[in-house]
């Protein structure tokens, strides 16, 4: 088996049915990604699989065999960690993680999203603080600043 | 997580997964959303997965002559890319399936194997009369979906095989899809829907998610009175109460997505 997580490959000797996320928080100690419900409701856990997001307690390493990782940790997007600094989108912190890597994603599918889009993007992560609305505008604003950068 | 003790086995092509299949207490996982929800709540003696998600050939999606050939690996989030113009009710339902991260595993052969009356695709696939391929190490077989889901959960799936195609002709048609749910994104559905009248034969066929054991469908034809319909359709679906919903509320979202249906036609 051989993944890479944060463009770095390993050759994991755990067992192929080991969750992606116990992993990535136990073994590699990668502890950025959280775990929520376990079940797939929260997003919490979400990270990056060659490209796209997906809930990494609910994806098993041997799955990922041969696949690219990217967790929060190797999330190289300064334009949205300051977007959700300045707006204030952070409260409790928990759901931060995956509402990054979803947004991350999307933005790089969707540079110029509307509010309905940016909606659906961060559909499959739940916050119990903010009420999202920060949320939203930061990932708007990022947006926005790559716009102007472009 | 218990199932760390599993064998976990990847299968590369179709052979690797019979090979395999043979050994006792073997499971074939596809995108694991259902699976893994399930196994951590319930252990059980499993003792070998076997992924088939590397499996080319299953995530393959053909059309042809007004018929789709969808591979049982296709997750959501490709169905959501490549039926949009295709195909637009299995996009309907593609769209309401869980979130974006679940649509970009979770396939449509395990949405079927999982047999939930509530599955979000199966109100689509019966309403088309799809049918469903299986390959088993010295034989394959064709069976309708209506044929193979026979209960909540229970299907006729035989030891050894594997779900690899699902066929559906689309003639000319009209169609409404519609899900009930607590709120737009990652909910399970109180009811489901699918409509569709062939514009040939003015025959219509609708299909209810989550309002009886298995998909309950009714089929009518245009010329057929309404009210007369919609009698039916309140006498044949069956629905429970649960977390989501009440029997009698479901009832009630059947006969009237029926009616919305019917009337627009």
């Amino acid at each position: 088996m051989k993944i890479k997580v944060n463009n770095i490959l390993y050759e994991p000797k755990v067992s192929g049915s080991m969750r992606l996320l116990d992993y990535l928080r136990n073994e590699l100690k990668l502890t950025g990604t959280k775990e929520g419900c376990g079940e797939g409701e929260c997003g919490a856990c979400t990270i990056l699989l060659n490209g796209k997001p997906v809930n990494s307690c609910l994806i098993l390493l041997g799955q990922c065999d041969e696949k690219e990782i990217i967790t929060i940790e190797g999330l190289n997007e300064p334009e949205l960690t300051k977007s959700f600094e300045e707006v204030g989108a952070v409260q409790c912190g928990f759901c931060t993680p995956g509402m990054m890597i979803s947004s991350s994603a999307f933005l790089e599918e969707n540079p110029s999203p509307t509010k309905e889009e940016v909606k659906t993007c961060i559909s499959g992560n739940l916050c119990r603080c903010t009420g999202y609305k920060k949320i939203e505008e930061a990932i708007m604003l990022t947006a926005d600043k790559k716009k102007l950068v472009k | 997580m218990w199932y760390e003790q599993i064998n976990f086995i990847n299968a590369n092509k179709i052979e690797d997964v019979f090979g395999n299949l043979d050994k006792p207490n073997s499971m074939i996982i596809a995108g694991g959303t259902d699976i893994l929800v399930r196994l951590k709540n319930h252990k059980n003696n499993i003792k070998h997965f076997i992924n088939i998600n590397n499996i080319p050939e299953l995530k393959q999606i053909e059309y042809s002559d007004n018929k789709i050939k969808i591979g049982s690996c296709v997750t959501f989030s490709e169905l959501l890319n490549k039926t949009w113009k295709i195909f637009p009710p299995l996009f309907e339902a593609a769209k309401t399936l869980a979130g974006p991260q679940v649509r970009n595993t979770a396939t449509i052969g395990g949405n079927i194997i999982n047999a939930s009356p509530a599955g979000d695709s199966l109100p689509v696939l019966y309403a088309f009369d799809a049918e469903l391929k299986f390959q088993a190490k010295t034989y394959s077989r064709i069976i309708k979906i209506k044929d193979f889901i026979i209960g909540p959960g229970k299907t006729l799936l035989k030891n050894g095989e594997l779900l690899t195609q699902i066929i559906i002709n689309i003639p000319k048609y009209d169609y409404l899809y519609k899900k009930f749910g607590t709120r737009k994104s990652l909910a399970l559905s109180k009811v489901s829907f699918c409509g569709v009248k062939l514009r040939k034969t003015g025959n219509i066929v609708m299909a209810f998610g989550a309002s009886g054991p298995t998909i309950i469908v009714v089929k009518t034809n245009i010329t057929d009175d309404i009210d007369k319909i919609l009698k039916i359709v309140d006498k044949t679906v069956s629905p429970i109460s649960d977390q989501r919903s009440d029997a009698d509320y479901r009832k009630y979202l059947c006969v009237e997505v029926a009616r919305d249906f019917l009337e627009n036609l």
